[in-house]
């Protein structure tokens, strides 16, 4: 029956997924998207002949990505060098450095995969994301792989026939639209969000300060200062939902929220810390909240591997954001 | 016609073929968006079945009244132009093309495939690996030796593979921790 093709050619880019891998196989006539569970496959052919038209959408789950895996390197760096050169056993210290090199080959695979994107075929019957195709580099090689197959067997498409094509649709389609209404998105003001990355540098260089300046009055200052940021920061993010702000100050916001929570845990931590190594002390003054922050100052952070990497994570994290967020608001204003 | 997988906006004219990364009019995502003829070809409904004229006219099996154009390349049933599959340029009937499927006697056919040499391969060695399951070795290994030789000349993906290493390896491995709890038992039986 028919001509079965069994001669296909591997594409090289793959789906990972945490069951199995999706994968593309291109044979003479059509494109083969095997879906794998490790026991079992689905297939799912597209046949030259049939490809309407291919789309590809530049995506940042890689830089997404790359910074979430930059932080937990940072924080197993930072556990690492914590328990790192103290005597006794070395099995934490073994631990994280361990995680640290997986993670760390993790980090380099994603640089070397680059930029992301989503990929599409449309036929006349269906539409399918290819997963395989994940990266631009991947979907480079798709195209000059598959286009000219493609075109081999259909030609290729003028733009008087695009133009043609265009009009009759767009005849069909202009009735329906006139009946949908659109809302135009909200204009928000930026200077909250201003206020907020300005607060963020400011608590940043607080936290730098406290950290060679041990003062009370200091460190109250720049716990007042976290709660301030933590508020406005939650208020911009429920003020910039369905508004007509760029989009890449409503993702710095966003992000600013997770890096906040990620220093409310890591601050509790400290202090945590702090109180169980001083626990006679705590028992006495308890009750004193400025005599607790007191004990707290009087800490020297240096002595302390693992509260001095978390205290340079979170200046950077502040530094960052804050610029990120400020460098955001001006170029889109340019 | 295309849209743009974010906003969902129709892509701009100029998008269109640019071969370039071009940002959406609408969202400012960066697309690529490549159109073949497939996609402005107006959709051509088949040949309506003519009926029979003559008398000598052969009729389709599924349709007497209307004239046969061709035989089925399965069965050899004549067929009139409704009833014609073009497959892979073959022309089959709806019934045969239906029992091709399920006997998976096309690989065109084909909608998925069951591997037990992937199977085997993973019970031999996630029980292995595992840190709270690998007693069930005891039970996983001689059904992953039972499966790669039960099913050694079975069919494995429709994509080229190297074939058979799975097999071998799933093997080799449940023979192994057979010999083992073997071993155990033995030891257990002298002490």
């Amino acid at each position: 029956m028919g001509s079965e093709n069994t001669e296909y050619k591997k594409f090289p880019s793959k789906h990972a997924k945490i069951v199995g891998s999706d994968r593309l196989w291109i044979g003479q006539d059509h494109l083969l998207l095997v879906e794998s569970t490790g026991i079992s496959e689905r297939y799912k052919r597209f046949y030259f002949k049939d490809i309407q038209a291919i789309n590809l959408l530049k995506t940042k789950k890689g830089y997404v990505k790359i910074a979430a895996a930059s932080i937990l390197l940072l924080l197993l760096f930072a556990g690492a060098s914590a328990f790192f050169g103290k005597s006794g056993f070395q099995g934490p210290t073994i631990f994280f450095a361990g995680i640290s090199l997986v993670v760390l080959f993790y980090f380099i695979h994603l640089l070397i995969k680059g930029a992301t994107c989503d990929c599409w075929m449309y036929s006349s019957v269906q539409k399918e994301k290819l997963t395989p195709v994940n990266t631009i580099k991947a979907a480079k090689k798709f195209l000059a792989l598959i286009v000219p197959q493609i075109e081999a067997i259909q030609g290729t498409l003028g733009n008087q026939i695009l133009d043609t094509a265009q009009e009759r649709i767009k005849a069909k389609t202009s009735a329906i639209l006139k009946n949908v209404k659109t809302t135009a998105p909200k204009i928000i003001s930026k200077t909250s969000h201003r206020i907020m990355f300005i607060l963020l540098l400011i608590l940043g260089i607080n936290r730098t300060a406290s950290l060679f300046y041990r003062s009370t009055g200091l460190m109250a200052a720049g716990s007042f200062l976290f709660i301030v940021v933590f508020i406005l920061c939650a208020v911009n993010a429920a003020r910039q939902a369905g508004s007509a702000l760029e989009k890449p100050v409503k993702t710095a916001t966003i992000a600013t929220i997770v890096m906040l929570i990620l220093a409310g845990i890591s601050g509790y931590l400290e202090t945590v810390f702090y109180f169980i190594s001083e626990i006679e002390h705590v028992q006495n003054i308890s009750y004193d909240q400025w005599a607790l922050l007191r004990l707290i100052a009087q800490k020297d952070p240096f002595e302390y591997p693992l509260i001095l990497g978390l205290d340079i994570f979170f200046i950077i994290c502040c530094c960052v954001a804050g610029m990120t967020g400020l460098v955001f608001l001006q170029t889109r204003r340019n | 016609m295309i849209h743009c997988e974010k906003c969902s906006t129709r892509v701009d004219k100029q998008i269109i073929n640019s071969k370039s990364w071009e940002p959406c009019t609408q969202c400012g995502a960066l697309i690529r968006t490549d159109i073949f003829p497939a996609a402005v070809t107006p959709e051509q409904s088949g040949p309506r079945p003519e009926g029979l004229v003559m008398d000598d006219d052969a009729g389709c099996f599924y349709h007497p009244t209307k004239k046969a154009v061709i035989a089925c390349s399965l069965c050899g049933r004549f067929l009139c132009s409704l009833c014609d599959i073009d497959m892979d340029g073959s022309h089959i009937c709806f019934p045969c093309m239906e029992s091709g499927q399920k006997k998976k006697s096309s690989l065109s056919l084909e909608k998925g495939r069951f591997l037990y040499d992937g199977l085997a391969l993973r019970l031999s060695i996630l029980p292995l690996i595992s840190l709270f399951f690998t007693w069930a070795t005891c039970i996983t290994a001689p059904i992953a030796l039972y499966i790669s030789l039960r099913y050694w000349k079975s069919d494995t993906s429709i994509a080229p593979r190297k074939k058979r290493w799975r097999n071998v390896t799933a093997m080799v491995l449940s023979l192994g921790q057979i010999a083992c709890w073997a071993g155990l038992v033995y030891y257990i039986i002298q002490n």
